[in-house]
Order: structure tokens, then sequence, then C-alpha cells
């Protein structure tokens, strides 16, 4: 069993890493929206 | 072989641990998940062999019709997808999820759920791509499949293959999030990120540059769906869509992707050369601090893959000098290998000489990659075999040597069985000889004007390259089978594995061949990147002073 200070933290940075994608996916769509409708 | 044992030789398997089909299937434990990687990229490995196989055949002379055009460029396209998405890059994670908690001395990964549903959706992802054959035909727009040829391409192949990529996407995504929070967070005590392994140190910057590349290959292939079935027109310039659009985004994600797939090929050398030389690691932070310069800068370059489509000059310079520059991290990590390996006490086992036969290859890709990073030249053999010749001695020699020199050197910690060491020396000699076959004629093929992707040729002058490279191909797939044929008949072998046969030096070799379900009973003091190394060390003075 993992403590709970390293598991809340790896939820942190799991959480970070995710949103930090989601981000990346998101700026990637809207390049591509600019460039084909700007 | 060496017979050092240490404290923890704990029962390879508690009486407690099933065996059964549903525990692997159910399992979450780091190392089962890693053995079900290795087991099925492995698989993919010889499917996409046989695909190139099949490529080889095809062109061993002029105008043959082993297989219609329009198949050939399916099994063409599903040849690189395979090796690069389905093998090299989920045969790290393989390795890297049996290897990574062992050498940081943690119990699993940080997400051993998580773990289980990357590998999970790394099958399914394989099943949806390959299901395109049974229904109208795989997708036949090459592994980079570039608009508008992927757009126009008929049925539903490349929709699979998208889909496919997606799914894949998301199995490498979760596996790099549950590396990164691993290495971070679950390091033992006195193991700081300065005394990482130099292979953990590599899977940790793949897992970096699939976090923050792999989202813009998603975005770029939703678009393509999205072209394909949805009537938008991203890549479509008859609508003010960009065509480039899709080779910038695709290169952007796929440069890094070639770091992704080396960086932990690097790993395995800078685990394997100390070991088999007796010496520490010639410069372990020069080494560390290479790893993640070539990280970083491999996401400055993505703009030599498109020299051909006319940037202005300072673009194209810019590009010419950032990719020139990643030899020089590059260059500090061959510097520091041959420094490790200089005045050591070499034993050429099977994975030291896969170790150096990697080398020497990577050696020629690296230095035909300087000729293509300058866009003059690159102009000259855009789109021919001197291009697919450079590939395959980076991307290559990555699965076909650094990949096997780490199966060589960690069958023992993960089956607890040795190779037969005859055979994979035989095996090492079959493949150095049949990879050069392969690949060598293949600068010759590109400088005399063959153009790639073709699935036929006339011209007579590319017959003798192409005769030598079938036949290559052949005797590499040889050896291929020898490696594979010693690992299945080393399982049901009588030769046992010691926890530590080589003399290893990182936290993996403390623990016995296969660890228990919990890895350690306990951990050595962690004060360099070599724990158990300093440990032998010890004990060799303590010995020394006991015997003065």
């Amino acid at each position: 069993m993992i403590d709970k200070p390293t598991a809340t933290r790896n939820l942190k940075l799991a959480l970070v890493l995710s949103i930090l994608g989601v981000l990346i996916f998101a700026a990637t769509m809207i390049v591509g929206v600019i460039v084909s409708h700007g | 072989m060496v017979t050092e044992t240490y404290p923890t030789q704990a029962p390879a398997a508690p009486a407690t641990r099933s065996d059964g089909l549903w525990s692997w299937i159910s399992t979450v434990d780091h190392k089962r998940i890693g053995i079900m990687y290795l087991i099925l990229t492995f698989f993919f490995f010889l499917v996409g062999g046989v695909f190139a196989l099949v490529l080889r055949l095809q062109l061993s002379g002029p105008s043959k019709t082993l297989v219609s055009p329009e198949i050939y460029d399916q099994i063409m396209t599903m040849h690189g997808t395979t090796m690069i998405f389905l093998f090299v890059v989920p045969v790290m994670a393989g390795f890297g999820n049996y290897l990574v908690p062992l050498q940081i001395g943690a119990r699993d990964m940080a997400f051993p759920r998580l773990n289980a549903l990357s590998f999970w959706l790394l099958l399914f992802g394989g099943m949806v791509m390959y299901s395109s054959f049974l229904w109208t035909g795989a997708a036949d727009a090459g592994w980079t499949s570039y608009p508008p040829l992927s757009v126009q391409s008929p049925g539903h192949g490349q929709d699979l293959w998208i889909v496919g990529l997606h799914i894949l996407g998301i199995s490498s995504f979760v596996g790099a999030l549950n590396f990164i929070c691993t290495i971070h967070n679950m390091r033992a005590p006195g193991m700081r990120m300065s005394r990482l392994p130099l292979f953990t140190w590599t899977i940790d910057m793949y897992a970096f540059m699939i976090v923050a590349a792999g989202p813009v290959l998603a975005g770029a292939l939703t678009m393509l769906l999205l072209d394909r079935n949805y009537g938008t027109h991203f890549y479509n310039p008859d609508h003010n869509g960009n065509v480039l659009l899709y080779q910038h985004l695709f290169w952007f994600y796929s440069h890094p992707v070639v770091y992704v797939m080396a960086l932990p090929g690097f790993g395995m050398i800078s685990e394997i050369l100390p070991v088999f030389s007796r010496k520490p690691l010639f410069g372990y932070r020069a080494l560390v601090y290479s790893t993640v310069a070539i990280a970083f800068l491999g996401f400055l370059v993505w703009g030599h893959h498109m020299f051909a489509v006319g940037f202005s000059e300072p673009v194209q310079i810019w590009f010419m000098l950032a990719s020139m520059s990643i030899a020089v991290p590059t260059g500090v990590k061959i510097f520091n290998w041959i420094g490790t390996m200089w005045m050591g006490q070499l034993r050429f086992e099977p994975p030291m000489l896969f170790a150096v036969g990697f080398i020497g290859l990577f050696l020629i890709g690296g230095l035909s990659g300087i000729m293509l990073a300058i866009y003059p030249i690159d102009q000259q053999v855009t789109d021919t075999y001197f291009v697919v010749a450079h590939f395959h001695y980076v991307l290559g020699t990555v699965p076909v040597f650094a990949v096997m020199a780490g199966l060589h050197y960690w069958f023992p910690k993960i089956t607890g069985k040795m190779l037969d060491r005859r055979l994979a020396l035989q095996s090492f000699w079959v493949i150095f000889i049949g990879f050069n076959m392969t690949f060598f004629p293949m600068h010759g093929m590109g400088l005399s004007g063959m153009p790639r992707r073709i699935a036929t040729y006339t011209n007579s002058s590319w017959t003798i390259y192409n005769q030598i490279a079938t036949l290559g191909s052949i005797v590499l797939a040889v050896g291929v089978l020898m490696v594979m044929w010693n690992v299945l008949s080393s399982l049901r072998s009588s030769r046992t594995a010691p926890a530590d046969p080589w003399g290893g030096y990182s936290l993996e070799w403390y623990t016995s061949s296969p660890p228990p379900a919990h890895n350690f009973d306990d951990l050595p003091p962690i004060r360099s990147e070599r724990p158990v190394y300093d440990l032998r060390r010890e004990r060799a003075l303590a010995r020394e002073g006991a015997a003065s």
C-alpha cells in the first residue's frame, strides 16, 4: 500500500500532466481552425 | 557468470500468487504487465517483420508481381505503423514497466490499475488497426499518412488506422503519466534524481516527451478523421485549408518520437556497457544532461522532414542548424560510452556484443542524419531509399540491437533462466550481417535515384542493390528467429539464473531472479547510481581488510 501523502502527490502530479495534455490537444485544434479558417 | 549473493533472496513465487490465466489477465503487478507488454510487442515485431519480408521479396527484382501495388501500399503502411507504434515505442514501456520500480527500489508503479489499462489499450489499438485487413483493406497512405492521399484513401482502412492510433495514443499517454509519477514520487530513501540509473532517466524523458508531443498527434489525427468523414476542410486547400498543416503537426510529434524510441535504447546501452567493462559509467552527469538536451532539442527540429516543401531560406537554415546541434549531445553519449569501455576489463557476453554493435551502427545512422540535415543534400535525396537507409540505421538499430541487448541482459532477471550463450553469440553475428546486408545497400539505391514507397521498378541498375537487401532481410529474419528460439527453449531449460548473474550495478540485481511479488525484502544503502556495485566493493574491501 502507498502511504497517503505519496498517493496525494501522485494524484496531483497526474492531474497536472493530464490538464497539460488536454491544453496541448486543444491548442492544436485551435491552430487547425485558425490556419484553415483564418 | 557472477554468483554474488545478497540478503534479499526471497522465493520467486510466493504460495499466495496464482499462475493461472485469469491471474495474468487481471494482474496489476508491474512485472507481469511488463512481461505481457514484452510478449505482445515482440509478437507485433514478428508481424512487422513478415510485412517487411513481403516488401523485400516484391522488390528483389524488376517488375515483380508477388503482390499488387494496392496490397503493397497497405503492407508498407502497416509495416511502418507496426514497427513504430506497436513495437518500438511500447516495447520500451514493457522494459520500463518491469525495470523502473525495481531500479528505484519501489514496490510497484504509482497507479497499478492504470498500468494494466495501458497494456490492454495497446492490445485493443493493435486489433482495431489490424481488423482493417478483414474489412475493406488496411490504410495505404504510408505510416506518415499525409493528406491529400490519406483524406482520399478509399474504404475505412484509413479510419481504423486513425482510431487505432488514438487508442494507442491514450495507452502511451496514460503509461507516461504513470512513469512520471512513479519516478518522481516513489523512489526509495536515498535514491535522489541525481542517483537514478540511466535507463530510468531515459524512461522519464520518454514519458515527458509523450505527454508533450502525443496530444499534438491526437489533434492532427482528429482533424484528419473530421476531413475524411464529417465534411471539414482542415487540410483541403480548395476550401481554404492547408495541406502542410498536417505535416507540421505530424512531425512536431514524430520527430520527438524518434527520441522516445531512441533514448530508452541509449539508457539500456548505458546500463550494459559499465557492467561488462567492469568499470563505473564514465561521465554519469554528462549522460544525464545529454539525455535531457536531446529530449529538448527534439522539439525544435521537425522541419528537417519537410525541406522539400519550400521553406524560406532562413527557416531552412534554422532547421538545418537545430538538427545538426543534436549531434552534440549524441556525440557526448558516444564519447562517454567509449570512455566507459576504455581500459575496462571487457567481457564480450551477448548483451555487450549487441550493445557495441548498436553503437557502431547507430553512428552510421547518425552520420547520414547529419548529411540529411544539410538541406541542399536533403533536397537531392528526399523520398529516396537513402532516407530509408538512414532511418533504419537509426531506428532499426534500436529494436534490433539495443532492445536485443536489453533482452539478453535482463532475461535472467525476468525469467530466472539463463539464455543459451553459444546460440546468443551466433544469433548476434547472423543479425549483424543480415542487418548490414539489408540496409547498407539502400544508401546506394537512394543515391542512384530509387524512390521509396514504390511497389516495383524497371531500372535494372537498382537490381543488384535490391537483391543484396532482400537476401540480407532473410538472413536478418533467421537471426531474429534464432533469438526467439533461444528465448523459448531457455524457458524450459535447467539453466537457472542467480540473482545477479552479470555482476550488475543497479537495484534490480539485488533481488532474486525473478523477483518476488513485493520486489525487495530490504534495500542496500543507496549512495550513488550504482548501489549494488557499491555494496560489492564494500564487501571486497572488507574481505581484503580481514585478510590483511
